[in-house]
């Protein structure tokens, strides 16, 4: 089950994984590598079947058919396996074998533990970054941590998209993992044998130090482009600003002293250049190879088979929203700083325009005005805003690593009472459900510029207040406990990591609400246009206004194959009744609550909400949020722990399941339902 | 059941390695069933299973004690006429709160640890059925009687 990649013994791609296979096939041609121990897929099967997490994996991805999961319940689902894997002990018949074989020196240094999935690292397709691998391993402990978090990327959310062609089922699913001690040189980068966008080329990415930093994005490298017959330098690119990625897995920007200019010379890019030959006449294809330059030598880590990216936008985009730390600090900047404060100004200014004095082709221009900025916007929101939220789960996977809780989403209860605006909001709305019920309606008129600003119509406004003080949930708060338990498991430096994580997440958590409040804002001027051109089409129905669409502008996520529509209830002999009794969805808030449903399709029915009711609707979009605290529960059509339905619903300490696609076809106003937010599923009261 | 005899070890096999029984509860004036995981106690006298409280299950439980349920073998196939046990199990469900409860849901997270999660939903019930009667069902027809306890 353990073995060395040193050419000694036969390795195959089904019981060590295609990037094992390469690495031995590079010591076999001769050249430096790091010593390599292979575990094969035979332990990973082991410990599924002493832990029992075989049939947890079952029971987690039988849940729900795979083609209902929207993007957002993939990564439900891969956080809550990966804490089911971690949170196991790790079996000491199989860690016995393990620490037999590994050299005990290696335990005192760092060291990477890879993943070599059998369906990665091959000629067909590469399927490179789906799976995890884990840089500056030190202790028994910590390289038992890193196998488990390696073995549980099998069923990272991105292998999950990729599920179809990884053949990824509970059955039958295997893992093999490598071990290296870290080699660090002065130099270290990425060969592309062929530049993937010019075949006629190499391309070489270069940075000081370790090659994390270049891998994961956060430092940028020195590029060069080589011709790919002579080798010659066609085109170089300096970063915008050279930095590096320290020993500690910090990233820094003062360089260690020495090291200054370009990372690599022109000497060094030939070699580069005549290692390409060889490399793709040995794998008989172009590479991609990751190598650090040790002294005069360079020490390939790692080399995959360069493959035709496939054109699929709708997954290129879900694979982009994994920013870096760094990456989202500086989106956070320029968040916070620009955007926002853009956004804001935008609907205010468009807001500003007395819609009543234009004349029909006047109103025409506006509407156009006002739909092409939405546009504009709804881009920038789905470029800039939905990437933020990556924060929340960077700062998750942290917690859930550290703690291995038994509830995945434990850790949101660090991340909540970051005031949201809808919960800002909310309170003024407490506020004036505490005055008597005289003074309500005048206090109403007197806030109805702040209630407008925060999204809530005053027509809306008054009935909430109108059912009284207690009516309305109280906010659960911020967990200050928890956290203090978190901080004082780490070390000086993971602290202070830590700590920087919390107020990354927080924000992350906080801009999820925030947005789509501000969003919703700028849809303001469009609704009232539309409003303004229907009366006056009720007056003037052949005006040149007849036509025009008034279709408000949805944000346009790439089409998902992931969220297939609901299936169509299969038909039943027209005499047999059919009701569903018991639906599954996701556990998005955890508690249990019983009361009746109301099904809440747009802001119009909001009136008809009464306290203690059970919140049904499509998407809790930003207005419906306002009826949040009154509701016992709620259950919503999308899926996902960072909806905004499931963020608020955590903010009041509501029970939430989301992501069952029937919910709103299903239910039915005044059904009595069970809401169990733990464990996901509604249950509709019957009798008999 | 004689204490003297000792019980034949299809009955402790089909106990203690099946996971999954039909229950069959009683509603208002109808009989109800559904599948259930359970677990044996080592004397064979204690039987469990979980379910959340808002089931008809549940319900049925509330209102009638009484139960029965249905362990066997069957694979499907033809040779189950002759092959396939069953036993049928008379009994009074409770459900249990408190220390019973803890205790109890060590034995079942043994046999079923992927059920941690469900167990602990506080609206997850725990029954235990205290056993009076098994009826073993054995080659097609051969039916055998133990009683632990007179019928009540």
């Amino acid at each position: 089950m353990i073995q060395w990649l040193d050419g000694s013994a036969a390795v195959t791609v089904e019981k060590f994984g295609g990037k094992a296979v390469n690495l031995n096939r590079l010591y076999q041609g001769g050249w430096a590598i790091p010593p390599s121990l292979g575990l094969s897929t035979d332990l990973y099967r082991d410990y599924l079947q002493t832990t029992g997490l075989s049939f947890r994996l079952q029971l987690e991805l039988g849940r729900k058919p795979l083609t209902e999961l929207r993007w957002e319940e993939l990564w439900d689902l891969a956080i809550r396996i990966r804490t089911a894997f971690l949170g196991q002990p790790f079996p000491e018949s199989l860690s016995q074998q393990l620490f037999e074989a590994i050299p005990k020196a290696w335990l005192r240094r760092p060291l990477v533990v890879r993943s070599s999935a059998p369906q990665e690292d091959q000629q067909e397709r590469s399927f490179a970054g789906l799976h995890e691998s884990r840089v500056w391993v030190v202790g028994e402990s910590a390289v038992l941590k890193a196998i488990q978090a390696v073995w549980a990327s099998l069923w990272s959310e991105r292998a999950l998209m990729y599920r179809k062609e990884l053949d990824l089922a509970p059955k039958g699913s295997r893992m093999a993992v490598i071990i290296q001690p870290v080699i660090v040189g002065r130099t270290s980068g990425i060969l592309f044998t062929r530049s993937p966008n010019d075949p006629g080329s190499r391309t070489i990415e270069a940075v000081y130090g370790p090659n994390e930093g270049l891998v994961d994005g956060s430092v940028e490298p020195d590029r060069w482009h080589l011709d790919g017959e002579t080798g010659e330098i066609l085109e170089h690119r300096a970063p915008s600003n050279r930095s590096w990625m320290r020993t500690d897995g910090h990233r820094s920007e003062v360089l260690p002293a020495g090291l200054v200019g370009r990372p690599l010379n022109p000497a060094r890019l030939k070699e580069l250049h005549r290692l390409s030959c060889q490399l793709e006449e040995t794998f008989d294809g172009p590479q991609d190879v990751e190598w650090t330059l040790c002294g005069n030598d360079f020490i390939l880590l790692q080399s995959r088979p360069i493959t035709t990216p496939e054109h699929d936008p709708e997954r290129s985009w879900y694979l982009s929203l994994t920013p870096s730390i760094h990456q989202l600090g500086v989106l956070r900047r320029e968040i916070e700083q620009q955007l926002l404060p853009a956004l804001r100004r935008e609907a205010n200014d468009l807001l500003q325009t007395d819609i009543v004095e234009l004349n029909d082709q006047a109103l025409l221009e506006h509407l156009e005005f006002c739909r092409i900025r939405l546009t504009h916007w709804e881009q920038v929101y789905r470029d800039k805003l939905i990437p933020m939220a990556h924060g929340i789960r960077l700062f998750g996977q942290m917690y859930n690593d550290r703690i291995c809780p038994r509830d995945s989403f434990e850790f949101t209860r660090i991340l909540r009472g970051s005031s949201l605006l809808a919960l800002k909001r909310n309170r003024l709305l407490a506020q004036v459900a505490r005055l008597p019920t005289s003074r309500q309606s005048v206090e109403i008129e007197r806030l109805r510029p702040r209630f407008e600003a925060l999204g809530v119509p005053g027509e809306i406004a008054l009935p909430l207040v109108a059912q009284g003080p207690d009516a309305f949930v109280s906010e659960a708060g911020r967990d200050e406990e928890l956290e203090s338990r978190f901080l004082a498991n780490l070390g000086p430096e993971e602290e202070t990591m830590a700590r920087q994580m919390i107020d990354l997440g927080r924000t992350a958590w906080r801009l999820r609400d925030d947005d789509n409040l501000y969003m919703d804002r700028l849809r303001e001027p469009f609704r009232q246009t539309v409003r303004e051109m229907k009366q006056r089409l009720e007056r003037n129905p052949t005006s040149l206004l007849s036509g025009v669409d008034l279709q408000i502008p949805q944000l346009s996520l790439p089409k998902s194959q992931f969220e297939s529509p609901p299936p169509e209830p299969v038909p039943s002999p027209s005499d047999w009744g059919q009701e569903k009794r018991q639906l599954v969805g996701q556990p998005a808030s955890p508690g249990v609550a019983r009361g009746t449903a109301r099904l809440i399709h747009n802001r119009n029915d909001m009136s008809r909400f009464q306290a203690g009711e059970v919140l049904v609707c499509d998407a809790l979009d930003p207005t419906l949020t306002l009826i949040a605290p009154l509701a016992a529960a709620i259950v919503e059509r999308r899926g996902g722990m960072l909806i905004h339905g499931a963020i608020i619903a955590r903010e009041y300490g509501i029970p939430c399941v989301t992501g069952i696609p029937e919910a709103t076809r299903v239910i039915r106003d005044g059904d009595r339902l069970t809401v169990d937010g733990h464990l996901g599923i509604v249950i509709r009261a019957t009798t008999g | 059941m004689r204490e003297t005899e000792p019980l034949p070890e299809i009955l402790r096999r089909l106990l203690v390695d099946q996971s999954l029984a039909v229950l069959a509860s009683t509603g208002v004036h109808t009989p109800y069933a559904s599948l259930i995981a359970f677990s044996i106690s080592d004397d064979l006298r204690r039987l469990y299973f979980a379910t959340h409280r808002a089931t008809r299950k549940a319900a049925n439980l509330g209102m009638q004690q009484e139960v029965a349920l249905l362990v066997d073998d069957r694979k499907n196939r033809p040779a189950d006429f002759v092959e396939a046990a069953g036993v049928t199990i008379r009994g009074t469900a409770a459900c249990l709160e408190g220390e019973g409860r803890s205790t109890a849901s060590n034995g079942y997270l043994t046999k079923f640890p992927h059920l941690k999660e469900f167990l602990a939903s506080p609206d997850c019930a725990l029954y235990e059925v205290r056993i009076r009667q098994y009826l073993l069902v054995t080659r097609f027809q051969q039916v055998t009687e133990y009683w632990l306890e007179p019928d009540g």
